[in-house]
């Protein structure tokens, strides 16, 4: 029976025919490499013509800058890089050309603000819509978060030469934004992490680590900033002072209610391309950011310019994350929960006012879970134990 | 990816094309079919990996490839061979460049001898002893529990033995 069975083995393909037959095999598996079909990304494998421009680790050269500078002008590429993320063909286009000639375009230290919080914000979007599409490596949330990190620090370096020339109102206001544009996006990370589930959890949660970090930061020029205007407020012998803490006052208000009117504008906008409940949700946090206008306004008659400051302040937070939130729930298709940290927008003034009558006893316990503000609202406890026991304030 | 899925798709042709050709010839009798059908198996193989799948066992999958060509091609031509097309056109095992003849001639007795065998039986017996499968494997091949399977490779080398030797007396 063995023998049988050897014999039948003596059946094969000729030499010819298995040759014939893989070159036929070969043929076929060039035509049809390996790739999922997932379009509009250009990836290294798809794009020839741009990867000529490329060396091997994906740096531009000097010739191919000087090639796709021209590319760039000529708009095409640019506007494709545009949508490209990490890792693809032309996110080095995005960030080698475009992003520096927005940054050669930005000429006042204002407009470099706010390109650099502009750029925050896209890198955090990239990392999200990675994450979204699992293709989130290591390597590529290390590299992001270099960019990132480098953003921040012009950022912060601006935010205090602004304050060192005085322009409190500038310092924060870029703080504010900051804060709002971090928060949305701890939230969007958080539920990203939720919805993918064990995919790169790791490096979201870094990415996470580095986005409160940078909350912290945001939150501590705020609260120099408030507690300044509240001490120049403070100073009321000094006349000049108080002009001018009136003037800060006044000029937070003009801000703040240019970007309601903004943010307005941008809801209408979008309303038919994102969910009835979002759209409600965002025109429900304008609302609020308004209410907290008027209550600011009222403070500005009574003369607590400080007061008035800071409820300012917090209305142009709330609205400009009403206007991320939307922003990003129709771009990665999330929906965005609410969480505590929405009371920025009604619990806050309260607080501030029981601050003044309460004990600290009280007022920690009152707290307790209030993760965020709790911390912010410390450090201005701290500041304000320090304004009892020395006569004048140390801004920090 | 691209790379290493392509070396061990080679691999996996230059180690079981012939296994695939064999089984094709002894199902669908013709060797120009069979050589066709061969790489067939192989482009079919080469589409599931592109779609971004991964192949644990590649002789099974191989195997099973196959047989649901063999299927498909049996059911959309229709085709019943006679016995006596069979002895008028002889069987055709084609050209064979290895240079013992002999043992040429011993393999073409050989699967003749497997016709004899009904369809069910040949592929299960052929599966078990000229493939090292395990019945679980042919099972998970063609469809049919493992049982089944097991009770025909029996039925099948019983039936072969006697086969051959009411030929040899």
């Amino acid at each position: 029976m063995s023998n049988f069975f050897k014999q039948l083995k003596n059946i094969r393909l000729t030499d010819s025919e298995r040759t014939k037959i893989r070159s036929r095999l070969l043929n076929y598996l060039e035509t049809n490499p390996v790739r999922i079909p997932e379009e509009p990304r250009h990836s290294w494998q798809r794009s020839r013509i741009f990867s000529l421009l490329l060396t091997r680790e994906g740096k531009l050269s000097m010739p191919a800058l000087i090639i796709a500078l021209i590319i760039a002008i000529s708009g095409g590429a640019s506007a494709a890089a545009q949508n490209s993320l990490p890792g693809d063909v032309l996110h080095p286009v995005k960030i080698h050309v475009n992003e520096r000639v927005r940054a050669m375009l930005a000429a006042s230290d204002e407009a470099k603000a706010d390109l650099a919080l502009k750029l925050m914000d896209t890198r955090l979007q990239e990392t999200e819509r990675l994450a979204a599409d699992a293709d989130l490596s290591a390597e590529l949330r290390a590299r992001v978060e270099e960019r990132f990190d480098a953003q921040a620090e012009r950022l912060s370096a601006l935010a205090e030469k602004f304050e060192a020339e005085g322009r409190t109102e500038l310092s924060a206001k870029f703080s504010a934004h900051l804060d709002a544009m971090l928060s949305v996006h701890d939230r969007v990370l958080s539920q990203l992490e939720e919805k993918l589930q064990g995919v790169n959890p790791e490096e979201l949660e870094k990415i996470r680590a580095n986005i409160k970090a940078k909350i912290k930061r945001a939150d501590g020029i705020r609260v120099k900033v408030e507690t300044k205007v509240k001490t120049d407020e403070q100073d009321k012998d000094h006349p000049s002072v108080n002009v001018q803490a009136e003037a800060a006052a006044k000029a937070k208000m003009e801000a703040t209610l240019h970007k309601i009117d903004e943010v307005s504008a941008f809801i209408t906008a979008k309303k038919d391309s994102v969910t009835a409940e979002s759209a409600a949700k965002a025109e429900a946090k304008l609302a609020a950011a308004r209410g907290l206008v008027a209550e600011g306004q009222m403070k500005l008659e009574a003369k607590a310019y400080g007061e008035a400051f800071a409820l300012f302040l917090k209305a142009h937070m709330v609205a400009q994350s009403a206007k991320l939130e939307l922003n990003l729930e129709h771009r990665l298709k999330i929906d965005i929960k609410a969480n505590d940290d929405d009371d920025d927008a009604g619990q806050n003034p309260a607080n501030e006012e029981k601050q003044r009558t309460d004990t600290d006893q009280d007022r920690n316990d009152q707290k307790e879970n209030n993760g965020r503000n709790d911390e912010r609202d410390k450090n201005l406890l701290e500041l304000k134990l320090q304004q009892d026991s020395q006569a004048k304030i140390e801004v920090r | 990816m691209d790379q290493i899925s392509k070396e061990k798709f080679l691999e996996a042709y230059d180690m079981y094309a012939d296994a695939i050709f064999r089984y094709s010839l002894i199902r669908v009798y013709e060797r120009e079919k069979a050589r066709d059908l061969t790489q067939d198996v192989f482009l079919r193989a080469w589409d599931y990996i592109r779609s971004g799948r991964t192949v644990e066992n590649w002789k099974a999958f191989l195997f099973r490839i196959a047989t649901n060509l063999i299927i498909d091609n049996s059911r959309k031509k229709h085709e019943t061979i006679s016995l006596e097309v069979m002895m008028e056109t002889g069987f055709d095992a084609g050209q064979d460049d290895r240079k013992h003849i002999d043992n040429w001639i011993d393999g073409q007795q050989a699967v003749a001898a497997l016709n004899e065998l009904d369809e069910i039986y040949r592929e299960a017996v052929y599966l078990r002893y000229m493939e090292d499968f395990s019945p679980k494997e042919i099972a998970a091949i063609t469809g049919e529990s493992e049982n089944l399977i097991s009770v025909r490779v029996h039925r099948g080398i019983y039936m072969l033995k006697k086969l051959l030797s009411k030929k040899n007396v």
